[in-house]
């Protein structure tokens, strides 16, 4: 202790030093509170971030894969989700601290502790938390709306890899590359497609492939155009179904015309045994 | 000095009814062993007591202080220490109370005196000091600024002992915080996705 310091001066440095200390509890107190509002907006973001993952892999898989065209509203949604992120981290400081203008000077003695106070969003804050969160609806209803569009694009495209799978079958499976791609869009159909944690461009070239691989295999992809490729009769049509489905028939119920026209397509040749 | 050693033994003091048998030598040594006691008593050693009195009051007092200071300046240390988390002692309360409740009692130009009074000690002895320590006991009795004083050398030593916090500058604190720059990469994000769309 200094003898050489009188005592006024001694009494101001000590309310100094309390003063500093009541300014850091207020600064503790402040900082809690903009950590709060950071939380909040941040949490929403994740959300916001979620929302916009899917949508860029329904997007990307929509139009790369299937050629969709996206709807407009993608472009509404996207920029909704820009305007809600405008607040650089500048602005975020500042929009924390909104509530804190009024403080005023720290008072020795005055009990203000903040203690009990519920720790609440500055308007600025709450505006932002409710941009983000109608971007996000947004991003989630056009979402919804590629997927329905989607949805229909897998039904149609599940509907032609079963007919081709029936005609394999019948077939015997001769074609084994074939009955493979048709394996492989199948699962990309019903397992991949709609998973959206997965990745777009992966999808998108895994599903190319398949695709490519299918056109390649025009006379196999359905009995239709089977029966188109070979010339066949509507009879002889008949017989191969009901032997596919019933595994025998009697020379009887065989025209020649069929008879011939089976001994000419190798497939049929092949996949039909006659058995006594 | 007293020389009994020369009186001879017939001297004898006494009432008149009991034959005066005490020998006058007796009396005079008795004196005398009484005279060379106080003789003995320095300020060093049998004052120190108003020495350590001393102390507290030689750091803050001053003849300029008024009572409504003396007031003032505690009841800011007083509010300090709240804030500063100083544990209350029962001298505080009792000096704040005489401060604000009985001003009167404090008597800051006699305990003035006093104070320049027992600070010349020095080389006194003998009867002087006798008197001086029944005058030392008489204005610790009398002047509550002694207690004051006291109060405020402990609270201010108090004060001065807690830990000085600073309160880093707000702005600076929250972009410490890990939310911050959490904030920041979030919306990279975002604008990441964005330009994919």
């Amino acid at each position: 202790m200094s003898s050489t310091q009188s005592l006024p001066t001694v009494v101001e440095a000590l309310e100094d030093k309390a003063r500093k200390k009541k300014q850091a509890e207020n600064t503790q107190y402040h900082v809690s509170v903009a950590q709060h509002n950071i939380r909040e907006i941040n949490s929403e973001l994740d959300d916001l971030i979620t929302s916009l993952r899917d949508l860029r892999y329904y997007k990307t898989v929509f139009e790369e894969a299937f050629d969709g065209s996206s709807p407009m509203l993608v472009s509404s949604a996207t920029q909704s989700a820009e305007k809600a992120i405008e607040s650089t981290q500048e602005q975020l400081l500042e929009d924390v601290q909104s509530s804190l203008a009024d403080d005023g000077e720290t008072e020795l003695g005055s009990d203000n502790d903040h203690d009990n106070l519920k720790v609440e969003l500055t308007p600025k804050v709450s505006q932002q938390i409710s941009k983000i969160q109608s971007a996000t609806q947004m991003v989630d209803n056009v979402t919804e709306q590629i997927e329905g569009q989607l949805e229909s694009k897998q039904k149609a495209w599940s509907t032609k890899v079963s007919a081709a799978e029936e005609l394999q079958k019948i077939l015997g499976g001769q074609d084994g590359d074939f009955a493979t791609t048709l394996n492989h869009m199948h699962t990309l159909l019903t397992r991949k497609l709609m998973d959206s944690s997965g990745s777009a461009s992966n999808f998108v070239s895994q599903w190319t492939n398949a695709v490519s691989n299918w056109e390649q295999h025009q006379s196999l992809q359905s009995f239709d155009d089977f029966q188109e490729k070979h010339d066949l009769s509507d009879s002889t049509v008949e017989d191969v179904k009901t032997l596919s489905q019933s595994g025998e028939l009697t020379l009887a119920d065989v025209s020649l015309e069929t008879i011939k026209e089976m001994k000419r397509v190798d497939e049929l040749e092949s996949a039909i045994e006659l058995s006594l | 000095m007293i020389d009994t050693d020369d009186l001879p033994d017939a001297y004898k003091i006494g009432s008149t009814r009991n034959q005066a048998n005490t020998k006058v030598s007796t009396l005079l040594s008795r004196i005398s062993d009484y005279a060379a006691e106080l003789q003995r008593l320095t300020a060093d050693e049998d004052a120190s007591h108003i020495q350590d009195a001393l102390k507290p009051v030689e750091r803050w007092y001053d003849r300029s202080h008024t009572v409504e200071d003396l007031r003032d300046w505690f009841e800011s240390l007083y509010s300090c220490a709240g804030t500063l988390d100083v544990t209350m002692r029962k001298s505080y309360e009792e000096a704040l109370n005489t401060l604000t409740e009985s001003p009167e009692e404090v008597k800051l130009t006699a305990f003035g005196d006093d104070v320049e009074a027992f600070q010349q000690l020095d080389g006194t002895t003998g009867p002087m000091l006798v008197s001086r320590l029944h005058d030392f006991a008489r204005s610790r009795h009398e002047q509550e600024a002694w207690k004051i004083y006291e109060a405020f050398d402990s609270l201010i030593s108090d004060l001065q002992e807690e830990e000085h916090s600073t309160g880093a500058d707000l702005e600076h604190r929250i972009k410490e915080l890990t939310e911050y720059s959490e904030y920041e990469q979030k919306r990279q994000d975002v604008m990441g996705i964005t330009e994919d769309l």
